[in-house]
């Protein structure tokens, strides 16, 4: 019996990991690397393993250098033609290096090259001629000088010739003469008929025109600009009628004046998202941004304001009614409103149903409580709601200004400068709980009845789901001394979160609340504490969403809305 | 409030609410299909023994008001599963590697999706970071490669090791 058990217990496990379907779902929660390791457990394993890996490296980039060239091309000629193939690759610059097209050159899909020097031109349109199935092609930095002209110019290389199925071209910088980089862009444009998605970073100009100039803009539904100054409007606006972009994207845009209202009337039926990462400058004499009347497939709209106080600033963004202008819109984002600079974004009748997630993110800090009321009459229907580092005057006026709010991220400090007036809220617990002086006093005893809050208390905040608590840089303190003022204590955490009728999702640094208290906001909220997590995180549910940072609370400038 | 009587394969009847198992494709299908209106009525479960289906139904229990798996959020990268276990299901699931397989089996039989991504998490847990040998001892495993195949695979994983 006793020699029973354990060769039974080995069957089991045997005939578990024998379940292709079993093996697959245990594989899904397993990087890469460890993917790799199972493919020589045995041949089954293997047989499990190998096309997960060959789907995953469909993600991922090797990074070459010029001696791994020649390794890995010895590892393509002497494996089996099913071999796993790498099909996205990143070079310093073009290596010249002809094994590595002969061998490779079919199976690759994506290439990035950190750098084209007018040396590396040559070897360049080489590999673009003996690679047909590139769909990506990118180039961070394209560095050109006279020297190139003869390169790009000779007819032996067969750009003309040409055709390729890119349908991504990515150029972040451009350190060329303008004639050279139309040349040469002229030239990859042309040889790109499939072209449907174009990034640029800088030197537009160059870039727009020899869309223009090559008849590729018709067909690109994704268009990313760097920046966008005068001259980018004026071309794009007199060119307007050649796009019918999906997707826009502008880095930071410079210059608004009417070209770029006339731009996307153009594009209003077929534009989907719009961003704008940042506001450079303010636009005096404008109405700042204005949308067309109507664009009825816009489902992403993300303005980023921007990010520093300017001594004087006029509008940024024109009156927009959303219900009538943009009926299909999912998300609005704005980002980076700072003091003083939102309030002639009269954004108006913001659609009252629940499709539309609206979302604000303050960066910089620094409103006061009128803002907040005034903001709050603007957005009525405010579901989400970041805002960086604010006194605690301003938190309290949340609780009031907005409660319809859903998601609220808000990141915490206080210091001497907030809290001047004594007679206000010193801590971060009061200012949660809405108790006074005395009321707190009495909380600190943690008995259940304290009494009516003084003043309004995040439980106002009926629909909150997700409240995340950041806190602050501690200005004008010394490095490593902490006041225990913006934390949250006991007291908050009784008397305030613990009564949010629909939290789900709770997420705070730097707090300092005793575990007896979080078992019992678990408890009456039925919410689940993440242990691993080094901070208190809260979630309703083992596969909830709450994992990444939310959009508006990531720091890329760039990139930082997926769509 | 309907009720089911399960039968383990050690022939022990269990009555379960309906509501409770409802997480399981296969009873669900079952009841339908059946018309189990009956209270007498018996499914048995041939694949599944009596420790492990009280395992099973305190689970079932435990997350029978969960909404359906959230998948909505057109913010997360596509590839990355979650990995997140709440306190809960961490201690539910601290058991002998033969419960755990024997439970794992059980939810795939039973189709609990929920239980068996548990399950295979808490095993890609075991997994990762091993080596291949460790991994064989682990789960006694025979590896049936031959000395040229395994060769080649380690060529082939070279490139992804090294990140």
């Amino acid at each position: 019996m006793n020699m029973d058990k354990p060769e039974s217990a080995r069957y089991k496990i045997t005939e578990a990991l024998e379940i292709d379907l079993l093996l697959e779902n245990i594989f899904k929660y397993l990087k890469l690397k460890d993917i790799a390791i199972c493919r020589i457990i045995n041949r089954h394993w293997c047989s499990v393993a190998t096309p997960l890996m060959k789907e995953m490296i469909s993600q991922f980039t090797l990074n070459f250098a010029q001696s791994d060239i020649t390794k890995y091309c010895d590892y393509v000629s002497t494996s089996g033609s099913d071999c796993v193939k790498y099909s996205n690759f990143k070079f310093y610059q073009p290596p010249i290096e002809s094994e590595f097209l002969e061998k490779c050159g079919e199976h690759v899909t994506s290439l990035t090259f950190q750098y084209i020097y007018r040396n590396s031109l040559e070897s360049l349109t080489q590999i673009l001629t003996q690679t047909p199935n590139l769909a990506k092609f990118e180039i961070v930095r394209l560095s050109l000088d006279y020297r190139s002209t003869p390169t790009i110019l000779q007819d032996n290389v067969p750009w003309d010739k040409l055709v390729m199925q890119i349908r991504t071209i990515s150029i972040t910088a451009f350190d060329t003469s303008e004639e050279l980089g139309q040349e040469f862009l002229l030239r990859l444009f042309r040889a790109c008929p499939n072209l449907k998605e174009a990034i640029t970073g800088a030197n537009n100009a160059s870039f727009l025109h020899q869309l223009l100039f090559t008849e590729r803009a018709a067909n690109l539904s994704h268009l990313s600009l760097g920046h966008v100054d005068g001259q980018i409007l004026e071309i794009l606006c007199t060119n307007k009628d050649q796009f019918h972009l999906k997707f826009l994207k502008i880095g930071q845009l410079l210059a608004v004046e009417g070209k770029l209202l006339e731009f996307l009337q153009v594009q209003a039926n077929s534009l989907e998202s719009f961003i704008v990462c940042e506001l450079w400058s303010d636009f005096p004499h404008t109405n700042g941004i204005t949308f067309p009347e109507r664009m009825p497939n816009l489902k992403l709209l993300r303005i980023g304001l921007k990010r520093w106080d300017a001594p004087y600033w006029e509008a940024l963004m024109a009156p927009l009614n959303i219900p009538r202008q943009l009926p299909a819109l999912q998300k609005l984002l704005i980002s980076g409103c700072g003091k003083h600079q939102f309030f002639d974004i009269h954004i108006r009748k913001l659609g009252s149903g629940g499709a539309l997630r609206v979302g604000i993110g303050t960066s910089g800090g620094g409103l006061l409580p009128p803002d907040v009321q005034k903001l709050g009459r603007l957005f009525p229907n405010l579901t989400e709601l970041s805002v960086g580092y604010q006194s605690g005057h301003v938190l309290r006026e949340i609780w009031t200004a907005f409660p319809g709010l859903e998601s609220c991220t808000l990141s915490v400090g206080l210091d001497k400068i907030c809290n001047i007036d004594t007679t206000g809220f010193l801590k971060l617990d009061e200012i949660l709980t809405g108790f006074s002086k005395k009321e707190m006093k009495r909380a600190k005893k943690m008995c259940r009845d304290v009494g009516k809050p003084r003043f309004e208390s995040i439980t106002n905040l009926k629909n909150l789901r997700e409240l995340t608590l950041h806190y602050g840089p501690f200005r004008n303190r010394p490095p490593g001394r902490r006041l225990s003022d913006d934390c949250v204590t006991d007291i908050g955490a009784f008397y305030a979160l613990q009564k949010l009728e629909s939290l789900k999702y709770l997420a705070i640094r730097g707090h300092n609340i005793s575990q007896r208290v979080v078992d019992e906001l678990c408890r009456v909220r039925e919410l689940h504490q993440d242990t691993s997590c080094s901070h208190l995180r809260l979630t309703s549910h083992p596969r909830s969403r709450y994992d990444s940072p939310h959009p508006m609370c990531t720091e890329d400038d760039v990139n930082y809305v997926r769509t | 409030m309907p009720f089911v009587n399960l039968e383990s394969s050690d022939g022990d009847l269990v009555k379960v609410d309906v509501d409770v198992i409802k997480c399981s494709v296969t009873i669900n299908a079952l009841i339908e299909h059946l018309g189990l209106e009956d209270d007498n009525e018996v499914v048995p479960l041939q694949n599944v023994g009596t420790e492990t289906l009280h395992k099973v139904l305190a689970w079932a229990k435990h997350h029978k008001d969960d909404l359906p798996s959230v998948d909505d959020d057109e913010d997360d990268p596509p590839r990355e599963r979650r990995t997140d276990i709440t306190t809960w299901d961490a201690n539910f699931i601290k058991m002998e590697q033969i419960q755990l397989f024997d439970l794992i089996l059980a939810a795939n039989y039973l189709d609990i999706s929920g239980l068996l991504d548990l399950g295979c998490k808490i095993v890609a847990d075991m997994i990762k970071g091993k080596t291949a040998d460790e991994i064989r001892t682990m789960f006694n495993i025979v590896n049936d490669l031959t000395p040229q195949e395994q060769e080649q695979i380690r060529k082939e994983n070279e490139w992804c090791e090294e990140k």
